[in-house]
């Protein structure tokens, strides 16, 4: 007699082993399907860091999609725009986020490490993985550790003259400098993350602060008959959007001082430009606190050189503010003895710039002389000296890209090891096989 | 724990790890610096001369004078440069600052010149710029209906062409938008001169190319 057979009751079933939390975690750790998929992220965000260099140029979009951890991309924007070559603005609010280069490469980091350590049986077999494997790790490293300490500047040296500073076009600082002194210039800067968040500004070294009221990325600024057609009231502002809403009201403010008061100033904020060429005309609205020096100040990375400067008085010092490119002072100074360049024949398109500079170190009484030019950069005091571009206008200017790099090392060691280690595997196998044909 | 559990293939990668998120996390905030150097004389020269050209203005300056700033010749000479055909009666000057062209024109009814520069931005937009050139001319300021212009394309960008007659003079201009920054064509002068070159001008437009 057949009786039917009836499933287990589910609370019948064999239990599954349970597997602990570190044991998951283990395994995430050293799945090769999670080497898989980190290494398709890679690709994809590579893919969209391309796309979006038709927005942001090289620079930006290096640090939004390749320095960061995770980035908001607006891919279907970006997709759209291989068919039309023009950025779909309409959809950009549609966006996903993306792994960043920091994350894809921490995780890739971590799998690559953990999945060495759980399969890798050591033996003169298997050496030459355990150098593709080391050498991978170290180009990783290499890729954070460029990221960290690799660092870039322009450095300006007019013909006759010396420069002992570099410029950072890309970030400024807020400066005050005391120049009391007939000999030195006392200088506190304020990075431009700090000036940016509008917070109060404040240093051991300043008996004053400073408070900065308004932060413009970048903005247009010239004198108040510009905006005759503003509606009324506007009077009392100076700083306005660009469809001329105001965003700074004076009148709430101390005084005008400096260059604000003088030519009457005004800022009329600009959409940031992310362009190689271009540089943002970073603008502050600062108030300095403390009885003598009351003030509103308008400081911005236009005023260059040639502006006068902007000073006040404090408890018998004086004092300099200014809004600035980043500089970094170095102990040695460059003295440009002549600049020359050829022109393609026919055209007015310069070609062979070359730099003679005169190198003065103080430190070690060094003066000797260099030849700048192209694949010929001077290396000295831990910094490579690229020549670069020159001053347009004048001709008798050089600029001179300037790079610190002390990991510059690592990418090739890198290499060196995965190149070593795949001959060793190829070699060995290669070995092991002619051996295996001889003895059958 | 005996060495040899210490530095278990799982406790090194834990180790490793953590030393990772340390080097990770070990980007601090950003902080001021203090420094001397040795004195740097600052510069003490004022701002170029008074020019007409510039879109912004100085408030306090007398009629319509202008100043520009040390920075915008710098960011005109961004935008590339400007070329384009002058008809013969045109005597093309030296560009300086902040203008990337000059002419001087004569013709039987008077004289004229023409400039051309550039700005970024739209320069506080059309009709701020139209009322600007209004009120050199003596014409009261108009609203955005009241802006008597036609539209053309100037080397294929979108432009804005005025005839502004004054009593003693009169702009012939043209605000070409390209994008992110202006080129102007302005020509100022005796009306009867200015309106006499009225298809010179057109010619002229017809003509020209941006190169960056």
């Amino acid at each position: 007699m057949a009786t039917a057979t009836l499933p287990d009751p589910p609370s019948a079933a064999k239990p599954k082993p349970r597997r602990s939390f570190r044991k998951i975690l283990w395994d995430l750790a050293t799945s090769l399907r999670v080497t898989v998929v980190l290494l398709s992220f890679a690709i994809v965000l590579i893919f969209f860091g391309t796309l979006d260099q038709m927005r942001f140029g090289i620079h930006h979009t290096l640090e939004l999609y390749f320095k960061s951890w995770v980035v908001l991309s607006p891919v279907f924007s970006l997709l759209g725009s291989i068919m039309t070559q023009r950025f779909e603005e309409g959809i950009s609010w549609l966006v996903i986020p993306l792994p960043g280069g920091y994350l894809v490469g921490t995780l890739t980091l971590i799998n690559l490490i953990c999945a060495h350590f759980r399969y890798f049986r050591p033996g003169w077999k298997r050496a030459g993985i355990g150098m593709i494997h080391g050498g991978i790790v170290l180009l990783i490293v290499s890729g954070f550790v460029s990221g960290w300490v690799q660092r870039e500047a322009q450095m300006l040296i007019e013909e006759g003259q010396s420069t002992h500073y570099l410029t950072n076009f890309r970030t400024d600082e807020l400066v005050v400098i005391d120049k009391s002194d007939p000999e030195l210039d006392r200088v506190v800067a304020f990075p431009d993350e700090m000036v940016r968040t509008g917070a109060t500004l404040t240093h051991p070294d300043l008996p004053f602060d400073l408070r900065v009221q308004r932060f413009l990325d970048n903005a247009m600024i010239g004198g108040r008959a510009a905006l005759r057609q503003m509606p009324a009231g506007s009077e009392g502002f100076v700083a306005f959007t660009q469809e001329g809403q105001p965003l700074l009201s004076s009148d709430a403010m101390p005084p005008k001082r400096g260059v604000l008061a003088l030519q009457d100033l005004v800022a009329i904020e600009q959409p940031e430009t992310f362009r190689e060429d271009r540089a943002n005309i970073t603008t502050a609205f600062v108030t300095l606190e403390g009885a003598e020096t009351e003030g509103l100040w308008i400081l911005s990375n236009v005023f260059d050189d040639r502006f006068p400067p902007q000073s006040f008085t404090y408890d018998g010092r004086t004092y300099e503010i200014a809004l600035r490119f980043t500089r970094e002072y170095l102990p040695f100074s460059l003295y440009l003895e002549d600049f020359r360049f050829d022109r393609h024949p026919g055209t007015d398109i310069p070609s062979n710039f070359s730099s003679l500079v005169r190198i003065d170190d103080p430190a070690v009484g060094d003066q000797r002389e260099a030849l700048i030019y192209m694949n010929h950069p001077l290396r000295y005091g831990g910094l490579t000296f690229y020549q670069a571009s020159f001053d347009q206008e004048t001709e008798t200017a050089t600029v001179l890209q300037v790079v610190h790099h002390p990991a510059w090392i690592l990418p090739y060691l890198a290499v060196l090891l995965v190149g070593l280690g795949l001959l060793w595997q190829f070699s060995w196998h290669l070995i092991a096989f002619a051996f295996q044909r001889r003895a059958s | 724990m005996s060495h040899s559990d210490f530095m278990t293939p799982r406790n090194q990668v834990a180790w490793l790890s953590g030393l990772l998120t340390l080097f990770l996390l070990g980007c601090g905030e950003p902080e001021p610096s203090a420094y001397e150097v040795p004195r740097e004389e600052s510069a003490s020269t004022p701002p170029p001369a008074a020019s007409s050209d510039a879109p912004f203005a100085q408030g306090n300056a007398p009629q319509q004078e202008m100043t520009v700033l040390p920075g915008m010749a710098v960011q005109a000479a961004q935008f590339g440069s400007v070329s384009g055909t002058a008809p013969a009666t045109w005597t093309e000057q030296p560009a300086a600052g902040v203008r990337r062209g000059t002419y001087t024109i004569a013709n039987n009814a008077g004289s004229a010149e023409l400039t051309i520069t550039a700005f970024p931005g739209d320069v506080g937009g059309l009709v701020a710029n139209i009322n600007r050139w209004r009120g050199q001319v003596g014409l009261a300021p108009v609203n955005a209906s009241g802006l008597n212009r036609t539209t053309r394309p100037v080397a294929g960008f979108p432009s804005d062409i005025v005839l502004l007659e004054g009593a003693e003079q009169a702009i012939l201009g043209a605000i070409v938008d390209r994008g992110d920054h202006t080129w102007f064509f302005k020509m100022t002068g005796d009306p009867a001169a200015v309106r006499a070159e009225q298809n010179h001008f057109d010619a002229y437009l017809d003509t020209v190319e941006f190169s960056n």
